[in-house]
């Protein structure tokens, strides 16, 4: 059943290499409609490169990436979050002097539309323009639950809001499809839970495929619906929690050095 | 019972015509007065929307005629759980208007105790505000065989419920009323017509610091004579602004949150979130509002953690301020006369410094500030005097709503003066026996207890140790069974030991543990992970969680001056000699506190008894392991070596 839901996001036969390092050495995988994708591996595996041969900070040497059926290899980063394709990164990327509606606000600027001109007088179009992006950055604020800090400064906050209101930038985009690089890193387990609550809703209320890198198996193997493992840049494995539990591939080179 | 008699001429508007017997007549009459003005606000998507009076009345009309259409009829129950929201207020003035009773339950109840409320009431509605609380009822909706439905009101994260048969919402249920209300012209305002001063209005269940909550059955005659004594003592005005934060589940925001605006017109503000309350203060600026003591000393607390990250001068204001407000707090507070001298330099404090820490609190505006189910440590109290805040007691229970407030008359260590039409007595074994005009009308389903409450003369056994002063004037030491002697029969009580305790902001909760077979007292500590925790960091202690850094020996010592700071306050023989910091909060999930955050003293000294044991024993190290569960239902376990320290005589 699983497997008739559309493809958005394909990787076909990606290598990267660095030099005479091979960071990824023929990955593909598909990522389908309202999917959570697991992408796991031990550090160095490269799963962190892969996420940034999507959105094209890195250039791999072969192989191609298709999204929605476009070939999106060649296409710039600003133009990637322009197609949907909105990213968290590891570790915290926001304007820290900003307040946390602030820089939700930022994230909308590649959806207005009104010139230089009409935005230097806030009256108008551009008021309304501005009301009308307010209110969907209200709406991230409700959907979070990050009422409580929306006039802070990023700076001031704790981690765990912090990576909360990092999240709450990447879904002010409005992405088609989200890709997470360890978004429950440092987190105690209350706040992992809180996170792994809203992409779970994330992805079933906004029905948007949700690419996740993360260390916390127990969180991994409990939301996602299919699992892409990798080794030294190199596909090990793919299939449900399941299947990935049972593979002696993955045991040996994942779980297994975890229990030991 | 009496019948009340509805007096406002003391509000300034006379009234003629029409008896006002029950809250659905009188919010009818004030719908009918102003109804264009502002009547709530609510902050949702970070702005303040408003609610006119007409609004609200229709809400409560068409939200009663649903639930009528649906099968809701006199006597009938509705239960509601959820943040404090227009929605939970509509809900309960529209069951009582055609008759039904709502019955409040704390937002954080846990399905079991939902499960007990709502079957020992027969709820015929569950009224939930979201996800998270509707799925508490469809947990145990097989054993509530009266339930209909479960109607929410908050549709975030309600997507996965849209085929369920169980489930509602609550515009839903409007639109059923606005249809019956066209099939039945009339139909509601004879339904109103028919509530009188001696129906349910409410079941208040209590909050269960003793077995099974117990359903409290209260009158509209009760509420409203309720409300007429806090607005007498508050000086409440029509147009004043109100700030609902404690649940209505507790009669307190019944009375003033509920009655209080339905009988004076005030304006209900309602903050968008329980974590936005401090911001939201600030922006209503509100002429009163109910907090419990831990919000206050959350109060007190923020000032004194920014003061630390402050500026040089700014402190020193502070630091110059301070003491001349607590003189003149002294003053006022003893009745005498303000000498001049003391009068100008505070004009100048308050510009200078009380004035713009009133305005940070959000305070500025705030005529009366209430402070009630449980004690107030008085430091506290005589900080916000200091600030010139007129804080005030007030003291009653589901079962008699207010017996004594402070209001305009303030004595430092009562609970305020008996209202008017209240008597009060001490019985032998030193218990408030109180008699008032609003006795409820018994427990719900529980004529024994009832019995035992309720002497045949009318008289109520509150359970709490008073004294009374002057004749009208509480003062408060104790429950009754919490009263505790130790060895040496020296008597003391924990409670308020512990108030004294929690002023210090390392300390976030303590239990004070002694009893006949045993000579001293012990203090078990739990310390303010935040405030312990940001005082490591400038110390430059590592720590990692609540566990390490509790038994680390720099925070035995910090916490240790605490201690002998309180035994100061204490006769010799029962002083706190010894004390552990626990390795974890206190949590109301586990059956630690209630619901309004008291301690269940019972349950934690089972709990504990290895420890408690070990202290007494002489010994200096426990090593324990504790069990705790994860909110999926998960069990893990902890473990940790504990420290038991000595505080000694004056060893500072």
């Amino acid at each position: 059943m699983e497997n008739k839901k559309e493809v958005v996001l394909e990787v076909q036969n990606i290598t990267l290499k660095f030099g005479g390092v091979t960071a990824l050495s023929d990955v593909s995988f598909n990522v389908r409609n309202g999917e959570i994708l697991g992408l796991i591996g031990p550090n160095g595996a490269g799963k962190s490169s892969l996420l940034n041969c999507i959105n094209r900070f890195y250039n791999p040497q072969h192989g191609d990436i298709y999204y929605k059926g476009q070939r999106i290899t060649n296409l710039s980063p600003y133009k990637i979050t322009k197609l949907g394709i909105a990213r968290v990164f590891q570790g915290v990327q926001l304007y820290a002097g900003l307040t946390a509606l602030d820089n939700l606000m930022a994230t909308r600027h590649i959806h207005m539309k009104r010139s230089l001109w009409w935005e230097s007088f806030h009256f108008g179009p551009a008021r309304r323009q501005e009301v009308e992006e307010r209110r969907k950055v209200e709406e991230v604020i409700d959907f979070l639950e990050i009422e409580s800090i929306r006039k802070k400064t990023v700076g001031s906050l704790p981690y765990g809001q912090r990576k909360r209101v990092d999240l709450g930038r990447a879904l002010a985009l409005e992405p088609e499809i989200l890709l997470l690089d360890e978004p429950m890193a440092g987190m105690n387990l209350e706040e992992k839970e809180d996170i792994a609550r809203f992409i779970v809703d994330i992805s079933e209320l906004r029905e948007i495929p949700i690419v996740l890198v993360e260390h916390d198996m127990g969180v991994v193997m409990d939301i996602c619906d299919r699992i892409v493992v990798l080794e030294f840049g190199v596909k090990i494995a793919e299939g449900t929690p399941e299947e990935i539990k049972r593979n002696p591939a993955v045991i040996s080179a994942y779980l297994g050095s975890q229990e030991g | 019972m009496t019948n009340v008699n509805i007096d406002r001429s003391d509000s300034g508007r006379t009234k003629e015509g029409g008896s006002l017997d029950s809250i659905p007549k009188l919010f009818r009459r004030m719908c009918q007065e102003r109804s264009d003005s502002v009547a709530m606000r609510k902050k949702a998507f970070g702005i303040w929307n408003e609610y006119t009076w007409e609004n609200c009345y229709q809400n409560v009309k068409h939200f009663a005629l649903g639930m009528v259409a649906m099968g809701f009829g006199k006597g009938d129950k509705i239960c509601i759980i959820g943040d404090n929201d227009p929605q939970w207020f509509w809900a309960e003035l529209a069951a009582q208007a055609v008759g039904g009773i709502s019955v409040g339950i704390y937002i954080d109840s846990v399905p079991e105790e939902i499960q007990y409320i709502a079957a020992h009431s027969e709820s015929v509605f569950a009224l939930a505000k979201d996800q998270e609380q509707c799925d508490k009822f469809l947990q145990i909706t097989d054993q509530l065989p009266n339930l209909k439905k479960i109607i929410y009101w908050d549709p975030s994260g309600m997507w996965a419920y849209k085929e369920n048969q169980w489930i509602m919402q609550f515009d839903e249920v409007l639109a059923l009323g606005e249809k019956f209300d066209r099939e039945h012209p009339g139909f509601y305002e004879k339904k109103i017509d028919e509530v009188g001063s001696d129906d349910l209005a409410i079941l208040s269940y209590t909050s269960g610091t003793t077995g099974f909550p117990k359903g409290v059955m209260v009158t509209h005659g009760s509420l409203i004579w309720g409300a007429v004594q806090m607005s007498k003592n508050c000086n409440v005005k029509s147009g004043d602004e109100y700030l609902s934060f404690v649940s209505p589940a507790w009669i307190a925001e019944q009375l003033l949150g509920i009655m209080v605006w339905v009988y004076h017109g005030i304006t209900v503000n309602f903050p968008e979130e329980p974590e936005t309350v401090m911001q939201d203060l600030r922006e209503i600026g509100a002429a009163f509002f109910l907090f419990g003591p831990k919000q206050w000393e959350d109060l007190l607390s923020m000032v004194q953690i920014r003061l630390t990250d402050t500026t040089l001068i700014r402190s020193l204001v502070y630091k110059m301020c301070m003491p001349i407000g607590y003189k003149v707090a002294e003053y006022e507070l003893a009745r005498k006369k303000i000498p001049a001298f003391w009068k100008s330099l505070y004009s100048i404090c308050m510009l200078i410094c009380f004035r713009p820490i009133r305005d940070y609190l959000g305070l500025r505006k705030l005529k009366i500030g209430l402070t009630g189910g449980s004690l107030l440590g008085p430091d506290t109290f005589k900080w916000f005097r200091a600030l010139g805040v007129n804080l005030s007691e007030v003291y009653g229970a589901s079962e008699i709503t207010p017996v004594s407030i402070h209001g305009r008359e303030v004595n430092l260590g009562t609970i305020g003066h008996l209202t008017d039409g209240v008597e009060a007595q001490i019985s032998d074994e030193g218990e408030l026996l109180v008699r008032s005009p609003a006795l409820f009308k018994g427990y719900y389903k529980d004529p024994d207890t009832t019995a035992e409450k309720i002497t045949p003369d009318g008289w109520f056994h509150t359970g709490d140790a008073c004294t009374i002063k002057d004749g009208r004037e509480l003062i408060y030491l104790d429950r009754v069974k919490d009263l505790l002697s130790l060895k040496g029969g020296a008597k003391y009580s924990a409670t308020y030991i512990e108030n004294r305790l929690k002023f210090s902001h390392y300390i976030k909760d303590v239990m004070i543990i002694g009893d006949e077979t045993r000579e001293f007292l012990l203090a078990m500590i739990v310390i303010d992970f935040n405030n312990v925790g940001r005082w490591a960091e400038k110390s430059r202690i590592p720590y990692t969680t609540l566990i390490d850094l509790s038994q680390k020996q720099e925070v035995y010592e910090l916490i240790l001056p605490e201690l002998a700071r309180v035994n100061e306050t204490l006769p010799k023989e029962s002083q706190i000699k010894r004390f552990i910091n626990l390795p974890k909060e206190f949590d109301a999930d586990e059956g630690e506190l209630t619901r309004t955050r008291k301690l269940k003293r019972s349950v934690l000294w089972e709990k504990y008894m290895d420890l408690i044991d070990a202290a007494y024993g002489g010994k200096n190290l426990v090593v324990r392991e504790a069990e705790v569960k994860y909110r999926d239902g998960r069990k893990g376990k902890i473990r940790a070596e504990l420290k038991i320290m000595d505080v000694g005589g004056n060893n500072i």
